[in-house]
């Protein structure tokens, strides 16, 4: 069993033997003969005066500081700080090993000795005070290895008669490389030379702080064993052992005792160093850039993937438009192309067959008979009510094909110029027309002329047996112009009104005579213009032509500066 | 010197009626054939003829030059719009007056014809009798009352 080899599993006896075999390990250098510490020499002791004897070379818990010649070190200090709460002035004397140190003690020489090994062996001689120190001997690796305990095979470094040396000594397999001191220890280590080294741990890691190789090392496993260091007096002389366990009692739990200890075996690196902080504010700076920089990376991702959709989305759009608009030319250059071959190629064969016809009917005149006439008549009128369906179609198409941009038209000019057009009708018929105030219209001023025209025109064709009378009015209504042609006509049945607006649709026989195309023309250039047309009448009541058109900019009533003005 | 008004009534005079419709170019023969003055009616039925009667070429070597042209738009091949455009580029043809007489009413076909200098547009009506007063019209003006170039 490895534990086995743990303090707590030996003897008392063992741990003694132990205790003394570390104490000794530090004092294996040549000490000098003991020599009276500066300030005071061998001599009585007295109550109010002690004479501590210690090793002079054993740092950091004692030595001869060479600046200023003093006794130093953890022990010194803790002594002396003990010695002024027991109310003891203390006085070093140096030995030379810890045989002639202890023998100072019980020979009278000296009084105490700060901060020695409890072990069995000394307990017969000297009397301990309370632990002022408690030490761990461990195990120390390379910071690279991985090892958590000691292995066979592996050579270890340990402190010539050292109390780890004594510890690993019963182990089977482990080499030993003796050293004399610490620091030669520690650089065989570091050197790879030995793959461990046992040792205490306080002491070992005040020394690689000291060298600065602190990183370099680490403690493999729990510490071999534990180990107590006191104040060690004459077996006998209580008195100083009580005033010295009084003070202790007051002292080993202060902050100046933390103060000292961390004074000469230093304190563990804190973990957060300003590198370790800088390195780990780098690093949260950098992970956080990095999830940052992924963030917007995906986002971007996203949004150039959505962007990329919407522009080929909006690329099938527009190609769809300009097929659309490619087409919508095509068809409209066929319109006027078609509108051409109606007004051209298709009337010169009526024109043929009307022609000739009258010419048989003027050059055989009184050779055929009676019924010729008559249907040479017929052949002839149906030629020129083609001829006028024809002439329709070919207007209905020039609405949409000789189109004009919109622009302000004075609807009462455009009225007059369509009354100038019917004047003849006007004065044949004797008709009455009358207008009030027309407003001001956006729109194809050849087309509104026409719309005029052609909604009079039928005002006068189908008057009744009074004379034609004819009122155009209008009104400004939810921004738009609607302007209504009233007659005193022979009206219509209200179930016809849509038919009305139909191309060659007629609701009156030939007494009215017509190529069914006038209101079909209005209605699509009304709808052309935005606006909508329609009829109220009843049969013998005459009837009124309503339609919208779009009001010009600056008349527009109520305008809040979106019209032509701004 | 030229007089040509007094000198109608003696001489023929020439017309030129480029037509590719029989029909029409009969009906022109009909409604021009009693008239006051005596009419030497030609006939060609498209523009390529047509352009080889006025430089006399071709077939119609032996042409005489026409004092007047009547022209149709419409015509098969190269068609009355290019004539009209190569007569009136034509230092030569161009003092010719050119009738327009087509079906077309259209106000394109109007515009065109004009700005390639024609010297009048009409427009063959439906009716026999419209149709005859029309040519008794152009016979009455152009053949009549208007002062010709000389040949």
């Amino acid at each position: 069993m490895r534990t086995s080899l743990l303090i707590n599993d030996l003897s008392a006896a063992r741990q003694a033997l132990l205790t003394v075999a570390i104490l000794l390990s530090g004092v294996l250098f040549p000490a000098p003969a003991p020599v009276a510490a500066q300030d005071g020499g061998p001599g009585v002791p007295e109550p109010e005066r002690v004479i501590a004897a210690i090793p002079e070379d054993f740092p950091p818990t004692y030595f001869r500081n060479e600046a200023t010649g003093k006794p130093s070190g953890f022990a010194v200090d803790v002594m002396n700080e003990i010695a002024a709460r027991a109310g003891l002035k203390v006085t070093y004397v140096y030995g030379r090993g810890w045989d002639q140190i202890v023998g100072m003690v019980t020979k009278g020489k000296a009084d105490v000795i700060p901060n020695l090994g409890i072990s069995p062996a000394r307990v017969k001689t000297l009397a301990y005070t309370e632990p002022v120190e408690v030490f761990q001997i461990s195990i120390f690796t390379r910071s690279r290895s991985t090892a958590e305990t000691l292995e066979p095979g592996m050579t270890v470094a340990v402190i010539q008669g050292s109390a780890a040396q004594e510890l690993l000594r019963v182990r089977p397999g482990l080499r030993f490389v003796e050293y004399q001191n610490f620091p030669q220890a520690l650089f065989s280590l570091l050197s790879g030379k030995v793959d461990a080294f046992a040792g205490p741990a306080n002491t070992t890691l005040k020394l690689a702080r000291d060298a600065g190789v602190d990183d370099e090392i680490r403690i493999a496993g729990p510490p071999l064993a534990e180990v107590k260091r006191a104040m060690a007096v004459r077996r006998g002389n209580e008195a100083l052992l009580d005033r010295l366990n009084r003070a202790i009692a007051g002292f080993r739990t202060t902050r100046e005792y933390q103060t000292l200890y961390t004074r000469w075996y230093g304190k563990p690196k804190p973990f957060w160093t300003t590198g370790k902080i800088l390195v780990a504010s780098g690093l949260f700076l950098v992970l956080n850039m990095a999830a940052m920089a992924f963030w917007r990376y995906r986002s971007l991702l996203r949004l150039n993937a959505e962007l990329r959709e919407n522009v080929a989305r909006r690329m099938q759009v527009e190609e769809a438009l300009k097929k659309y608009s490619a087409e919508l030319e095509k068809s409209n250059r066929e319109l006027q192309h078609f509108a051409y071959i109606a007004s051209h190629d298709l009337q010169e064969p009526l024109r043929m067959v009307s022609s000739y016809l009258q010419l048989i009917g003027s050059r055989y005149k009184g050779r055929l008979d009676r019924d010729a006439d008559e249907f040479i008549g017929y052949a002839v009128d149906g030629a020129l009510r083609m001829k006028g369906m024809i002439e329709g179609l070919l207007a209905y198409t020039r609405v949409q094909t000789r189109a004009e941009p919109p622009q302000t038209i004075n609807a009462e000019e455009a009225l007059d110029e369509a009354l100038s057009n019917l004047l003849l009708s006007i004065e044949e018929s004797g008709a009455e027309v009358t207008r009030d105030k027309l407003p001001s219209v956006s729109g194809d001023r050849t087309q509104l002329i026409q719309l005029f025209q052609n909604l009079i025109a039928n005002a006068l064709k189908f008057h009744g047996e009074a004379k034609p009378v004819i009122h155009v009015s209008a009104e400004q209504r939810n921004g738009e112009g609607l302007f209504a042609v009233r007659d005193n006509g022979i009206g219509f049945d209200a179930q016809y009104a849509d038919r009305l607006f139909r191309m060659f649709q007629r609701l009156h026989g030939k007494d009215y005579p017509g190529s069914g195309i006038g209101l079909a023309l209005c209605k699509r250039i009304v709808e052309r213009h935005g606006g909508r047309i329609w009829a109220e009448s009843r049969p013998g009541r005459g009837s009124t032509f309503y339609f919208t058109l779009p009001l010009a900019g600056p008349e527009r009533p109520g305008s809040v500066g979106t019209d032509g003005t701004t | 010197m030229n007089n040509r008004g007094n000198t109608m009534n003696m001489q023929s005079v020439h017309v030129l009626l480029v037509e590719d419709n029989e029909g029409d170019v009969r009906l022109v023969r009909e409604a021009l054939k009693d008239g006051k003055v005596a009419i030497n009616l030609h006939a060609v039925t498209d523009g390529e003829q047509a352009m080889e009667f006025l430089f006399r070429k071709g077939r119609h070597r032996q042409a005489v030059r026409p004092d007047i042209v009547l022209l149709d738009l419409n015509l098969p091949g190269k068609d009355g719009r290019e004539v009209l455009r190569d007569m009136k580029g034509d230092p030569d043809l161009r003092r010719i007056p050119v009738v327009v007489l087509t079906t077309s009413s259209a106000d394109e076909d109007v515009l065109k014809a004009y700005n390639l200098h024609a010297n009048a547009y009409l427009t063959k009506p439906v009716k026999l009798d419209d149709f005859v007063t029309i040519m008794k019209s152009f016979e009455e003006f152009w053949l009549t009352l208007v002062k010709l170039p000389g040949r």
